[in-house]
């Protein structure tokens, strides 16, 4: 691993390259399946509400059983909303999953004494990421939003989901392949820079 | 909540998208919603903008610890549904009209 990447502004820049490569992926796919742009715009809208749907109804696991319908929910949303995910979106997401594991772990260990279970980080973002589907009218449940607002909702979806995907990532017992770039090549990346207490950086 | 607040708080949530989308830089869009907002804030009461400086700004998703913007306003904002069906009989109509038919 570079030493580039061991900061949090590397960090954002590996992610998008891999989210990237994520996109090219599921967008080659979607051209196969639907050359016609109006076809292929109907299979987009199927990607992603059948993707939201699943990650929204699936439990917490430390397996990567999310990993598959989040990738494709957030390349299908992205596609939907016209908007490329930047190194600045990851980055910010790392910086803000990382202060986010130091505040709940030293709640974590105040709310022990007392006897309490502070909700933990992934728990927190997936509770994000649902809602914002619901409000989205994107995962099978209705939402009262307008068009205009539904949109925005989606936009929420997918700045938790980023977020959720690095806390998921941490929390996973998923090995890591060093010939494949997946969720245990993300929690690694994400492992070093939280263990070398990174400053994080403000935009 | 006054039109003035519901107009503020859809802008902000418009500005807030604008800028994730563009990853915080500067756009003609940004610049028309500031316009639009400066122009709300001058219909709010002192209450309301006492709310909004208390709570933050909403719209900065590029700012370490920046909040998102609410939608639990939205909701209420949407129009009255244009209904397909815009009329029915009464049921003293509906007989009056049955009647009639009969008659003839």
């Amino acid at each position: 691993m570079s030493d580039d990447a061991l900061s949090v502004t590397g960090a954002g820049q590996e992610l998008q390259q891999w989210f990237n490569s994520v996109v090219v992926l599921i967008e080659k796919a979607e051209s196969e399946i639907a050359p016609e742009a109006p076809h292929r715009d109907a299979v987009v809208l199927n990607l992603l509400t059948k993707n939201a749907r699943e990650f929204r109804q699936a439990g917490i696991d430390r397996n990567g059983a999310l990993y598959n319908p989040l990738c494709f929910f957030l390349a299908a949303a992205c596609h939907r909303l016209s908007v490329r995910l930047g190194p600045g979106h990851w980055e910010r997401a790392v910086a803000n999953v990382i202060a986010l594991r130091n505040q709940l772990r030293v709640l974590s260990d105040a709310s022990a004494n007392v006897g309490l279970d502070i909700a933990n980080p992934v728990r927190l973002l997936k509770e994000q990421v649902d809602e914002a589907l619901t409000n989205a009218g994107v995962a099978g449940v209705p939402t009262y939003l307008d068009a205009e607002n539904r949109r925005l909702a989606l936009g929420l979806a997918v700045n938790w989901g980023i977020r959720f995907l690095c806390a998921y990532a941490l929390e996973c017992d998923v090995p890591a392949d060093p010939k494949r770039r997946d969720l245990g090549w993300i929690r690694n990346l994400l492992a070093h820079i939280e263990a070398e207490g990174t400053p994080l950086h403000s935009s | 909540m006054s039109k003035a607040l519901q107009d503020y708080r859809s802008l902000e949530r418009r500005l807030w998208l604008v800028r994730w989308e563009q990853e915080g830089r500067e756009s003609a869009q940004e610049d028309e919603i500031l316009e639009e907002m400066d122009a709300v804030w001058g219909r709010l009461d002192d209450e309301e903008r006492r709310l909004l400086n208390n709570e933050g700004p909403r719209c900065w998703p590029f700012e370490q610890g920046g909040w998102v913007p609410t939608l639990a306003d939205a909701a209420r904002q949407m129009p009255p549904a244009q209904l397909a069906y815009t009329g029915f009989s009464s049921v003293d109509e509906t007989i009056e009209s049955v009647e009639r038919a009969r008659a003839a």
